[in-house]
């Protein structure tokens, strides 16, 4: 059938091809930039930490009593932990990946911070302090150089910045800081201290969520004694050891409260709690959409159908088949869809412009615009297709009675 | 009671313009009872709906009542319309999903009485085309000719001084037509002003004028006999 | 009229169920997720200071060198926090305006009861007496401690019903003593007050601006010295300096602190403000707020919350997606609306013959839109209840509530709303010729 009389008759009487179009439009607008908005926050969630989460139990221990030699204790607490079966590693840290805690600081080429601003001190990574089998505790991966050892380890009660004299770094930042060469053998300061890198390892995250930055993470030996305790563990012995733990660490020494005792997934899970309830919100959302436009869609046709009922039997009388009066109702709403698609499209980009000026959020892929129009000319075309099986089912007998 | 000068009216689409009534003159005196007859196209509803000030025209003069309604805005007009004039329709036009009670009370509700009025007025109406007993029945589940004489009772509660019939009878079989007729006459010998379209012959002679539009013009005037 | 209205589109609401009902469910959807949204922002944008929110002010100040124009990331180039020197000399100034320096701290509390290990669930904060008084913490038992305790220092306690349970197993524990911070050290309770956890935490939105819970013991700022406490909290520096002790970090110039003053009127504000002008300068001239331009700051609390950015940035996407959703519900609604009277074109006809004025015509549809509207309000009411659960859920928070202002506030939006869509499918409806209709079917 020609396209012409269709759009003809549509145009006599607009309104509800219009009511359709804008609908469609905006749904196209709202869902591919909510679409996009998921995305990006499914990749947050599921983006590499760099260490062996599943593998991982966490726990802060916090001494009350003034008299406890807190290192002595670290390591009967470590001897301990490590006799438990299944345990690989055991290490007490500053922070760890998506965890509550964080330390930063300015990490300069030259030592005076004041020069250079920005050039000097272009980056402010997250530093990780702890003993040298930290890296195995969380199973880090090195790209060059060497791990930290016994002869880096250095003791300091510092809680502004470490005082290490050497470090490793995160893959991104020594990109960062030596794009052309290794930084292997490189020194840089950290808040005023001088420190030289001797290795370079994959990834780590930061605490917390991250922010925009969360692979710029360094690594320093400096014995902890309490904070984080980090436990390796076989994964399918975690669940035991988690139970058992605050006992055993309380047992050992009554001094002090072990709470927080989480696996690396869980504290993931509630680190990442906002973005996952959003992420929850926004699909919700954008499913009561599409399902209110189906319903608008599949409405307003119904009622077209029934408006035009006679004219239905009439061509149906004058020698039109079922097919072409169901292909009439799909290929019209086709037309409808396919210019509210082109508009929405447009809409979608000023809706991402608002969004990118107001908010943090990044220009919108065009391929999410497409996933969401794909997805809105089905469900139009779904939703014509009962009303427009009921149009061809129209008797062609119907043009004959006049009431 | 009404009077017509000049009355034109004009349709105009994109493509063209169609003269329903040209410089149409028409006076009804009180009481009368008037039919107008001619063939389809001629302008006979544009005179009903004009009458009945559903329709404005574009040019001349109409006094309803001695009243000029063409300076009047929408809600006097509606006002005029509750008023003075009943409507009576070829298909009746009674709402469906309204039962007979309420159709007739529909005119008056706009007409603002009291319910204990409407009620009275209602029950009344209906008594008078012998449909009392079904006040709660939907108009479904009356016959054509009982139909029209709900519309008719409808027409009649707000005791019009001026009702506009069109084709009253074109929809019901010959008995029934004559049963709705009689009601009409009788309506007339009360002293209400009729006007009725037709095209039954047999119908506008039992009239006591009949006009016949051709064209948007009244071409033939002809008066016959009071029959009583 | 209007009873007759409603009983006609009662009437019409029940004869054309299907429609009816996607109408109402358009809008309960709009009005659902839109009421969803926007008691969640409500709830956060909250102002629990209420009436005392003008008289009390966070101070600021420039407390930062090396010529920096501006530090701690705020437009005004002025950190949320402030320095232990300077929360002590803005305390020890001539002023007699209630003011309180404060501190969060992690600390482990000994319970007195049989079996009941020590915990450190119970966060502490050292404030000054005036702090209950100013954020309007609710004493059950005892009173504050004394301003001879202010200033000197004692260890007396401040603590709450939950935590005086905890330790005691009774609310009642003033006189009594307690152990804390290092297993030791014995605390007297003079004051026992009802759970104090304000949402958002206003008194100190360095940390968390909706914790789970308030603070567990207050303690006398006066003791910050002595008892060599490491902050919970955010700790900010715009130098590198060594930090091993507490008294490093007393010394220092990082900040970790936060100051009120409660100011009741413009004259005290300004005198405040010239206070601060000069103690900046003062700081100046002795060598510390080497920045072009040492100033200080006061903001009262609704300023402090938005300065803070207590609302997050998805909230506010969340709240403009749900009005977005609720624009296609409307326009939605309106396509069925037309669809709906449409079919009554000719009941309308029949009733402008019958004397009903177009204005009468308009205003039966509009009462009907009204009706649809406030039913898809209700319902939306109890899918926006819902949909607050789904939020609690979420976020593991309680402060997503529905607001009883809002429950009015919802079916006013409806209604409105409802009317808005309505317009144009009446005024199709009323405008239409009648004769059209009226001729023959």
């Amino acid at each position: 059938m020609a396209l012409g009389p269709i759009f003809r008759s549509t145009l006599r009487n607009p309104t509800g091809a219009v009511l359709i179009a804008l609908q469609i439009a905006l749904t196209l607008a709202i869902a591919s930039n909510t679409f996009y908005m998921v995305k990006q926050r499914i990749d947050k969630m599921n983006r590499d930490t760099g260490v062996v989460n599943e593998e991982l139990l966490t726990a802060r221990v916090f001494y009350f009593g003034a008299t406890v030699d807190q290192k002595a204790q670290a390591d009967i607490d470590r001897k301990t932990l490590m006799d438990i079966p299944g345990v690989k590693s055991v290490s007490y840290s500053n922070s760890i990946p998506l965890g509550g805690s964080n330390n930063t600081s300015s990490l300069c080429f030259e030592q005076e911070m004041n020069d250079g601003g920005e050039e000097n001190c272009p980056h402010s990574p997250s530093y990780y302090r702890s003993d040298v089998s930290f890296h195995e505790t969380m199973g880090l991966k090195l790209l060059a150089g060497r791990w930290l050892n016994e002869s880096d380890a250095i003791d300091s009660e510092s809680i502004s910045s470490t005082a290490s004299r050497t470090m490793l770094l995160s893959d991104v930042l020594a990109k960062l800081y030596f794009p052309e060469e290794s930084a292997v053998g490189k020194q840089l300061y950290l808040g005023g201290r001088p420190l030289t890198v001797v290795g370079v390892y994959e990834r780590m995250l930061r605490p917390g969520t991250g922010g925009s930055n969360p692979d710029h993470t360094i690594l320093a030996a400096e014995p902890q004694t309490s904070g984080y305790l980090s436990i390796r563990i076989e994964t399918d012995r975690i669940e035991q050891v988690k139970a058992e733990l605050e006992a055993t660490m309380v047992g050992l020494n009554d001094q002090r409260v072990v709470s927080v005792i989480r696996t690396l997934d869980e504290v993931a899970e509630r680190t990442y709690r906002r973005d996952k309830a959003m992420v929850v919100l926004l699909l919700g959302v954008v499913a009561l959409l599409l399902v209110v436009t189906a319903l608008g869609v599949a409405g307003l046709v119904s009622f077209t159908v029934a408006n035009r009922k006679k004219q239905i039997g009439t061509r149906r009388a004058l020698g039109a088949s079922k097919r072409d009066i169901l292909g009439y109702f799909m290929s019209e709403n086709f037309a409808i869809t396919a210019t509210a698609l082109l508009l929405g499209g447009f809409l979608a980009y000023a809706l991402n412009q608002y969004l990118l000026q107001s908010y943090q959020l990044s220009r919108l892929e065009l391929v999410y615009v497409f996933i969401a129009a794909g997805c809105l000319l089905f469900i139009s075309q779904m939703a014509t297709l009962l009303p427009a099986l009921r149009a061809s089912r129209v008797s062609p007998a119907i043009a004959t009675r006049t009431v | 009671m009404l009077r017509m000068n000049k009355i034109s009216k004009v349709f105009s689409t994109d493509l063209i313009e169609t003269h329903a009534l040209r410089e149409f003159d028409l006076s009804v005196a009180e009481g009368e009872f008037v039919t107008v007859t001619g063939p389809s196209g001629s302008g006979k509803t544009t005179f009903l709906n004009i009458a009945g000030l559903l329709e404005t025209f574009n040019s001349g003069e109409y006094f309803l009542d001695g009243e000029d309604v063409a300076s009047l805005n929408d809600r006097q007009r509606s006002q005029l319309r509750n008023q003075k004039i009943g409507f009576i329709f070829q298909s009746f036009n009674l709402i469906p999903d309204l039962d007979l009670f309420d159709n007739v009370d529909v005119p008056l509700r706009y007409r603002g009485f009291s319910s204990a009025e409407r009620k009275d007025r209602i029950n009344h109406a209906l008594e008078r085309v012998g449909l009392a007993a079904r006040a709660k029945h939907l108009p479904s589940q009356l016959s054509g000719g009982q139909q029209q004489r709900v519309a008719i009772a409808r027409a009649l509660a707000g005791e019009p001084r001026f009702l506009l019939a069109d084709e009253p009878t074109g929809n019901l079989d010959s008995l029934m037509a004559r049963q709705v007729m009689e009601l009409l006459e009788e309506i007339n010998s009360e002293g209400t002003t009729i006007v009725m379209v037709t095209h039954d012959p047999d119908l506008a002679r039992r009239s006591q004028r009949n006009i016949q539009i051709i064209d948007g013009q009244v071409s033939d005037q002809q008066m016959f006999a009071q029959a009583v | 009229m209007l009873v007759y209205y409603s009983k006609l589109a009662w009437r019409h609401i029940l004869q054309t169920p299907v429609l009816s009902l996607l109408i109402v469910m358009a809008i309960a959807l709009g009005i659902g997720a839109s009421m969803t949204m926007i008691s969640y922002y409500k709830a956060m944008a909250h102002n629990p200071a209420e009436d005392r929110s003008e008289s009390l002010f966070a101070v600021q100040l420039a407390a930062y060198g090396n010529d920096m124009e501006e530090w701690g990331g705020r437009p005004d180039g002025l950190p949320i926090q402030l320095t232990h020197q300077d929360v002590k000399n803005l305390r020890e100034a001539e002023l007699s305006f209630p003011r309180s320096g404060m501190h969060q701290f992690m600390t482990v509390v000994t319970s007195q009861r049989e079996g009941v290990a020590p915990t450190n669930d119970y966060a502490g904060r050292f404030v000054d007496r005036d702090f209950f008084n100013m954020f309007d913490v609710t004493f059950l038992y005892g009173e504050p401690w004394s301003t001879q305790v202010d200033k000197e220092g004692e260890k007396h306690a401040v603590i709450s019903k939950s935590l005086s349970e905890w330790i005691f197993g009774e609310a009642d524990s003033v006189g009594k003593t307690f152990v804390m911070i290092d297993g030791e050290m014995l605390f007297t309770v003079v004051g026992v007050y009802e759970d104090f956890n304000p949402q958002p935490a206003y008194y100190d939105l360095s940390t968390s601006n909706f914790p789970s819970d308030g603070p567990g013991v207050f303690l006398p700022y006066s003791m910050v010295d002595t008892l060599d406490q490491f902050p919970m909290g955010n700790i900010s520096g715009w130098f590198p300096e060594e930090i091993n002790t507490h008294e490093d970090l007393r010394k220092s110039e990082y900040v970790w602190q936060v100051f009120w003053v409660k100011l009741d009127n413009e004259e005290q504000r300004e005198q405040y403000r010239n206070f601060l002008k000069a103690y900046s300068e003062e700081q100046h001239s002795l060598g510390r707020f080497q920045n072009p331009n040492p100033r200080g700051d006061i903001k009262d609390v609704a300023t402090w919350l938005e300065y803070n950015e207590v609302i997050n940035e998805d909230n506010k996407v969340m709240v403009g997606l749900s009005l977005l959703f609720l624009l296609v519900c409307l326009v939605n609604a309106v396509g069925l609306l037309l669809a709906k009277f449409l079919r009554k074109m000719n009941e309308a006809g029949i009733r402008r013959a019958l004397g009903a004025s177009k204005r009468q015509i308009f205003s039966q549809y509009l009462v009907e839109v009204g009706m649809l509207g406030l039913l898809g309000g209700l319902l939306g009411l109890v899918l926006a209840a819902f949909g607050l659960w789904a939020v609690r859920e979420l976020y593991e928070t309680d402060i997503a509530r529905l607001d009883p202002t809002l429950f009015a506030g919802a079916l006013a939006l409806s209604l409105f709303a409802s009317l808005l869509t309505g317009i144009l499918p009446a005024l199709r409806v009323c405008n239409s010729n009648p004769s059209l209709f009226l001729k023959a079917q």
